[in-house]
Formats: structure tokens, C-alpha cells, sequence
């Protein structure tokens, strides 16, 4: 169509083409929008500190000649000032892996036993356990701190007998405090997102596993984990983001030990000689969980999925 | 590498535990179905040896022979105790030893425990009986929770001091731009759904009469328009720190008198106007028309924004963290769930836009702080900075001037919509896509236009998604800290309650640090409500 007959169409129909050629350049801007910030850091991290503070990012294009590997070389070096990122790492792994594993385990059974053990109060306790979810963390944690410190003890009162209900068994200020606390925060989501999963699957592969005799632990072990994989891939991914990404938690229950997150955060609360290792860091802490989401993007997806699209 | 085998024990440990807990349970009960007599013993003894450290350690019976090692005095009585109660066990299982209905009965019993029973244990014992505790310690004496008595002190405290929560600007909200720009909104929302009533419902003389009227009321609803939007844009310009409408108005009166005149004729004549017609009942309202709901919407949209910008305190902060970033991210989710639709290289930009929820919001910060960096002298290293510089205009704080309070807390909340806008354009798109293809084309076919389908077709179909979505970014947004942590730690009132609770929690205020947890309990509470409303139909 050319544009003299464009001109004359009747305005209603100028402005629905225009309409129609919208989405496109609309969506790239917003995607150029949302890129930009992440690509700075990228081009940020590889400057030199005078660089950095003397002008922006986009101007490394007139030489890039100037950009260098040593802020990652710094990252990763021991000093007095800044230990080396290898060692927050192994923190961040320490806490990440288990609080990874140990929910989806837990929350495996449960989903099972939510969706196919018939029981009295079964969707009442359902419901209770799952509408945890929107319950903010920050409820639990003075408790869960002093717990872990001091154990826990019950005194009746009256009688005044006191009976030590958890001893201390001296989780405090370690990885295990951080991931058992993050097991209690997951669940909820998890058996969810896997009662959803596991729900769904045809009745009949029940019905027929019973009537050959097969007990709920051989069903679970051997029809339902297997069935359920892309389920639990895909809480495993989720979990994974969260406790890997989480600052919060660990800087509530740890004071040494810390993980990638609670160091980058030192190192943006000073404004001193450690100054310019934040770029490089905060690029490293990404890389990990970026490089998961990138891979396994689908399962992520599915995970959003069936958790908040229902019905 | 020490920390490298202390993880591995650790994991392999667990998990271990976990396994052998689950089979353990899993046995015991397939015990309790095959050897009842064993079974009862067991539970009985296990009773009894509590029941007997109970009486040994409150010194209720006479303490027996002491042994070295692990058995202290008194050792004699916990095992007698174990002792009777095995034998209790075993004769009160003697009774009801299990024929084939009673074996099916204790199966449904005990089973279904073994597999939800440590899922609850972790949730009741992490976040059930904490949960409790925490809202008990809020009303405690002392920082600790440890003194007698208790004291409302911690939530007067939240409510009376003016950092928390003030109301003594409310006045101002109707003065506020914003609350000028949603009035115009609704205003020209009313004209439209009227307009887009009368085009579906009115005969033809009505349709031409409606059509005289409307150009009448479309004339003065433009004049509010104009009226409104030269005044701000003037304001912006001269004044571009105020929002009072004094000095608004200073401002339009000086310059724009006439359009202030007619505005004000048009807006009273409108309102006159529909309150007549209504009062008669033959006033027909389209309230779905595209144009109306969607200003409806955006006028809604800014009278909040408007009134919370202008409230002070952390609480008002946090709630308009909650209606800023929920409402934005869902709107540009939405919309980018349809230009995805039809637009080429959806995945990678789809990918690009989701990309930031894999980011730690803390990483986020420090991206962030690329774009809205300021250096008093020199270049400016901010690409916002730079922008405003090459255009003109003087670089400003973003987070730092105290000129740019409160909007300071827009540009952070900002950060959190560029992480969570990925998120609601995945799960609206979803949506989008399950919508039947029959119902968009039906509408076609009847002469709906694209608006009109994605207004009247589309967004009815995926409202319950779209509520999903919605209440899951008010719950993590009620809980925001990483994100202000690490940009300002809550100066230049950009405190949210979470920090607060934080700080509180490090500074061993236990106390009012959980006074501040029960607040952000409080401001999900109805979100949780409604949720289990929703699980509870949904099991039905």
C-alpha cells in the first residue's frame, strides 16, 4: 500500500494500522529498557576504578582497550581487607544445597499424602499448611533466632516446673540455622506447586497399583517421584534462586560464614578501598543463578505456572 | 575445603535423617498392622519411661542406686517405668487386638501421618509456634520479652511516632497534581461510558440526540482536560518541586484564567448533569466500554498514588510500595503479554524481560545504581544523570537529594517492578494464551476492534489470573528490604517496615521488632484470607 493511499483512508482505519504495527517497536523498547541497567554492570565490572568514577559506562566504547580482568583478579584474591569471593561461595553453597534438597523431599511426601491418602481434615490441614505461603518470614524469625541460640524451654506456670523442649544443640551462627529455616519458609510453596503436579495424575495408575497390593511407600517411591519429575525440577529451580539470591535470612542468622549476598552487601555499605570490587562481585554472584535460568528457563516457567495459574 | 566436606556431611546427613525418619514411621506402622502386641508394648514403654523421668526428676519417688556413666541417680525408676508401661501396652492392646476391619482402620489412621506428618512438624515448629511467639512478644515488657507483664507500648509506639505513621498531611492529597490528573480521568471516564451507552442501547432519534449531547459534554470534558494538564505542565515547569495546588493554582490563575473558568463551568454542569439524569433512572452507564474502564483505572490508579506520595511515615511507605509495584508490574505485564502476542522474536524478548528475577535484588541494587548514579562535579557516570544533563537539565540525587523526597521511594520501587514485571508477563501470557480462540473471533466477526476483544473478551476470561497476580506481588512486596537495604537504607524516609523490623532485630529489640513483624502480618492478613477463600472453593 502506498503512502498516498494511506493518507487516504478514513482516520479510524489510519489509527487501527497504526495500532496494529504498535506491538513491536513498543516491546523492543521496553526490552532495550529492562537490558540496559544488566549490560552496564557487565561493561562496569571490566573498567579500571578511575574509569568508573570519572565517566559512564557507554563511553568504554571509544577504547575498549582500557578494559581489564583485574577487578575479577581482585574478586578473587585472599587480602586483609576482602576475603577471597571463592570463600563466600562455598557459604553460599553450603546453605543453598541442602535448602534445596531437603524441601523438595519433605514436600514430596506431603504433596502425596495431601492428594492421594484419603484422610479426615485432610483439605482443612491443606489449606492451613498452604496458606503459610503468604505469611512474611520476618514473623518467625525472633523466635527461630533465640531458638537456635538458647534452645527452647517451657516453664508451666504455677508449679514452676520447667522442661527444656529443644536443647541447645548449637545451630546457632551456622549454615545449618540458614537452611533449616529456610526448609520451614519453602515448604508451604513447595507442597503446593507438587500437590498441584501430583494431583493432576490419572487415577487410575493408583487404583491399579493398590489393587495389585502395592503399599503408599512402594507407590510413592516407585510411580509417583518418577512421574513427578518435571515437578520437581521445577521447585527445585525456584528454590534454588530464592536461597542462592536470599539476603535477608542469611543476615538474620548469621554473623561469620556469610554468603555471596550479605558480602556484597558489606561492600556497598562502604564507600572505602573495596570500593570498586562490588561490580566484578555483584557480576559473579549473578552468574551462577543466571546461567540456571537460562538453562533450565522452562522448568522456572512451569513452576510459575502451576503455582499461581489454576482453574 | 574444610567447608566443602562440612556441606557434604551435612547434606548427606540430612538427608540421611530425613530417609531413615520417613522409612522408620513408614515401618512402625506396617509393624502396628502385623505385630500389635509389639507395637502397643512399644508405645507403652516409651510412655512409661517418660512418665517415669518425670517422677524421678520432680523427686516424687525415692531415688534409687546410682551407676556411673550415663546412668545417673534414679535411673531405676525410669526403667520400671518403662516397664509398666510396655505391660500396660501390651494388655491394652490385648483388647482390641485387629481383625481385618480394625487393620484397615488403623492403616487410614496412622498412614496418611507418615507422609504429611514433617511437612507439618517443619511448618508448625518454623513458622506456626513462632508465629505465635512472635505476636506474644510483641506485647511484652523490656527489649528482651523476659520481664513480667504486658504493655501495648510497642505498637503506640508504631502508631504514634510520626517516622511510623503521620496523617498530618492528608489535606494535601486533594491538593496533589496526581489527585487533579485522576479527577480529569474520571471525569472524561464518565463522559465515555455514557457515550459508549448510548451508542449500544439508544434508537435513532436517541443516537442523534446522544450524539449532539455528547459533542456538547466531549467539548467541555477537553476543557477540564486541557485546563488541567496546562496547569501541571506550567507548575512542572516553573516550580518543578511543588505539588500544592496553592501554588498550582498561582501558577494556572496568573495565566489561564479562562480555562480554569470554563473547566470549572464544564465540571459542575457534568456532574449537575448526571446526578439528574441518574436521580430520573434513564441514565444508561457502560462502565466496560475500553475507554471508560480504562481511565476509570488509571483515575483510581493515581488518586491512590497520589494519596500515599503524600502520607508520611514507614507504614503508608510500605503500603505504597505495595499498590506501586503491584499495580505497575501487572499493567506492564499485561501489556507486554500481548505484544508479545503478535510481535516477531517473542521468545528472546520474552526471555530478556524475565531475565531480572533471576537476579538477587540485592544485585539489582548495585546495577541500578549505574542508571541513577550522581556525581556532583564532572561527568555525570549515571545513565539517568546523563540524560538529564544532555538535555539540559541539572542532575539530580535520585535517591540522595532530599528535593526529590518522596519520590525517591519511586525510583527504588521502580528497581522492583524491573525484577517482578517479568513474572506477571509470564503468568498473564499463559493466560492469554488459554483463552478460546473461538471467543476472540466471535468477537471479531461481530465487529469488535482489537481494544475491544482484548477489553471485553480477553480480560474478563483471565481476570481470576490476573487477581492471582496481583495478590502474589502484594504479598512480596509487603515484605520488601533487600532492595532499600542496599540502596538506602531507609534514609530520606525511604524506610520500609521490614528494615525497621530488621534493625530493631539488630539492635536486640526483640519486642518491637516483632511489633513491626505483626504489622506486615497485618497489612497481608486480608491477602491471606482471600487466598484461603480461593483454595477452600477450589477443593470442592
Amino acid at each position: 500500500m502506498s503512502p498516498a493511499d494511506t493518507a487516504l483512508m478514513p482516520t479510524g482505519q489510519r489509527i487501527r494500522r497504526l495500532a496494529a504495527t504498535t506491538p513491536s517497536w513498543v516491546m523492543w523498547l521496553i526490552v532495550v529498557v529492562w537490558t540496559v541497567p544488566t549490560f552496564g554492570l557487565f561493561i562496569s565490572s571490566f573498567r579500571k576504578v578511575p574509569d568508573i568514577n570519572s565517566s559512564g559506562w557507554w563511553t568504554s566504547w571509544n577504547d575498549l582497550d582500557n578494559l581489564t580482568l583485574q577487578n575479577y583478579r581482585d574478586v578473587f584474591r585472599d587480602s586483609a581487607a576482602q576475603p577471597s569471593m571463592w570463600e563466600f561461595a562455598l557459604n553460599s553453597l553450603a546453605i543453598v544445597v541442602p535448602a534445596t534438597i531437603i524441601p523438595i523431599a519433605i514436600a514430596a511426601f506431603a504433596a502425596y499424602g495431601f492428594a492421594w491418602i484419603e484422610f479426615r481434615g485432610r483439605n482443612w490441614l491443606f489449606i492451613a499448611l498452604v496458606s503459610m505461603i503468604a505469611l512474611p518470614n520476618q514473623m518467625a524469625f525472633v523466635p527461630l533466632l533465640q531458638l537456635f541460640n538458647n534452645g527452647a524451654r517451657l516453664t508451666i506456670p504455677g508449679v514452676d516446673w520447667t522442661f527444656v523442649l529443644v536443647p541447645d544443640v548449637g545451630v546457632a551462627n551456622t549454615a545449618a540455622a540458614v537452611w533449616i529455616t529456610h526448609t520451614a519458609f519453602g515448604l508451604p510453596l513447595a507442597v503446593l506447586l507438587l500437590h498441584n503436579f501430583v494431583s493432576q495424575l490419572p487415577r487410575e495408575v493408583f487404583e491399579a497399583a493398590r489393587i495389585d497390593g502395592a503399599s503408599h511407600f512402594t507407590i510413592f517411591w516407585r510411580l509417583v517421584v518418577p512421574l513427578a519429575r518435571p515437578a520437581l525440577a521445577a521447585f527445585a529451580v525456584f528454590q534454588f534462586l530464592w536461597t542462592w539470591n536470599d539476603y535477608l535470612i542469611a543476615a538474620v542468622f548469621l554473623t561469620d560464614n556469610e554468603p555471596m549476598t550479605v558480602a556484597l552487601v558489606n561492600l556497598v555499605g562502604e564507600r572505602g578501598s573495596n570500593f570498586q570490587l562490588r561490580f566484578a562481585s555483584a557480576f559473579v554472584i549473578m552468574v551462577v543463578p543466571l546461567i540456571v535460568f537460562f538453562s533450565l528457563q522452562r522448568h522456572f516457567v512451569r513452576g510459575l505456572l502451576a503455582g499461581s495459574v489454576k482453574g | 575445603m574444610g567447608q566443602v566436606v562440612t556441606m557434604l556431611v551435612s547434606v548427606a546427613g540430612a538427608l540421611a535423617v530425613t530417609a531413615v525418619l520417613f522409612i522408620g514411621a513408614d515401618r512402625t506402622v506396617d509393624s502396628a498392622l502385623d505385630r500389635w502386641p509389639a507395637f502397643m508394648a512399644s508405645i507403652g514403654g516409651v510412655l512409661g519411661l517418660i512418665v517415669g523421668a518425670v517422677l524421678q526428676h520432680n523427686g516424687w519417688v525415692p531415688q534409687g542406686p546410682a551407676i556411673a556413666g550415663p546412668f545417673s541417680e534414679g535411673w531405676l525408676t525410669i526403667v520400671i517405668g518403662g516397664l509398666i508401661g510396655a505391660a500396660l501396652g501390651i494388655a491394652a492392646g490385648r483388647g482390641l487386638i485387629p481383625e481385618l476391619e480394625r487393620r484397615i482402620r488403623l492403616e487410614a489412621r496412622l498412614r496418611p501421618w507418615v507422609f504429611v506428618g514433617p511437612a507439618l512438624l517443619f511448618v508448625i515448629g518454623g513458622l506456626v509456634i513462632p508465629g505465635f511467639r512472635t505476636m506474644w512478644l510483641s506485647f511484652k515488657n523490656g527489649s528482651r520479652g523476659r520481664e513480667p507483664g504486658f504493655t501495648i507500648q510497642h505498637y503506640e509506639e508504631i502508631f504514634t511516632n510520626r517516622t511510623y505513621f503521620s496523617i498530618d498531611g492528608w489535606i494535601s492529597i486533594f491538593t496533589s497534581r496526581l489527585f487533579i490528573i485522576a479527577l480529569a480521568a474520571a471525569a472524561v471516564a464518565v463522559v465515555a461510558a455514557w457515550a459508549s451507552a448510548s451508542r449500544i442501547v439508544g434508537g435513532p432519534l436517541r443516537v442523534k440526540l446522544a450524539r449532539h449531547t455528547m459533542k456538547v459534554l466531549g467539548i467541555m470534558a477537553a476543557a477540564i482536560g486541557i485546563a488541567a494538564l496546562a496547569g501541571f505542565v506550567e507548575s512542572l515547569v516553573r516550580e518543578p518541586n511543588r505539588s500544592e495546588i496553592v501554588d498550582v493554582l498561582t501558577i494556572v490563575v496568573s495565566s489561564r484564567i479562562t480555562l480554569i473558568v470554563v473547566a470549572a463551568v464544564a465540571a459542575i454542569l457534568v456532574v449537575a448533569w448526571i446526578l439528574a439524569r441518574l436521580r430520573r433512572g434513564d441514565l444508561e452507564m457502560d462502565w466496560g466500554s475500553p475507554t471508560s474502564s480504562m481511565l476509570l483505572v488509571l483515575a483510581i490508579g493515581f488518586g491512590i498514588f497520589g494519596a500515599l506520595s503524600t502520607l508520611q511515615g514507614v507504614v503508608w511507605n510500605n503500603i505504597w510500595w505495595v499498590v506501586t509495584v503491584a499495580g505497575l508490574s501487572t499493567v506492564l505485564g499485561l501489556l507486554l503479554a500481548i505484544l508479545a502476542e503478535r510481535a516477531r522474536g517473542e521468545r528472546v524478548a520474552k526471555t530478556l524481560i524475565f531475565m531480572p528475577m533471576a537476579i538477587s535484588m540485592v544485585g539489582a541494587a548495585v546495577i541500578w545504581d549505574f542508571i541513577y548514579e550522581v556525581q556532583p562535579t564532572g561527568n555525570q557516570t549515571g545513565l539517568f544523570n546523563a540524560i538529564l544533563q544532555g538535555i539540559g537539565f541539572q542532575p539530580r540525587g535520585f535517591f540522595i537529594n532530599s528535593s526529590m523526597i518522596p519520590w525517591n521511594n519511586f525510583w527504588i520501587m521502580f528497581i522492583m517492578v524491573w525484577i517482578q514485571t517479568g513474572f506477571a508477563m509470564v503468568v498473564l501470557s499463559a493466560a492469554i494464551r488459554a483463552v478460546p480462540e473461538e471467543l476472540t473471533e466471535a468477537a471479531r466477526v461481530d465487529g469488535a476492534n482489537e481494544i475491544q476483544v482484548f477489553w471485553r473478551v480477553i480480560v474478563p476470561q483471565i481476570r481470576p489470573t490476573i487477581i492471582v497476580v496481583v495478590t502474589t506481588l502484594m504479598v512480596i512486596v509487603t515484605k520488601v528490604f533487600d532492595l532499600v537495604k542496599a540502596t538506602t537504607n531507609g534514609a530520606n524516609r525511604t524506610n520500609v517496615l521490614a528494615n525497621e523490623m530488621f534493625d530493631q532485630l539488630r539492635d536486640r529489640n526483640f519486642t518491637s521488632s516483632s511489633a513491626f513483624a505483626v504489622v506486615l502480618l497485618a497489612l497481608v492478613l486480608p491477602v491471606m484470607i482471600y487466598n484461603i477463600r480461593r483454595l477452600q472453593s477450589e477443593l470442592k
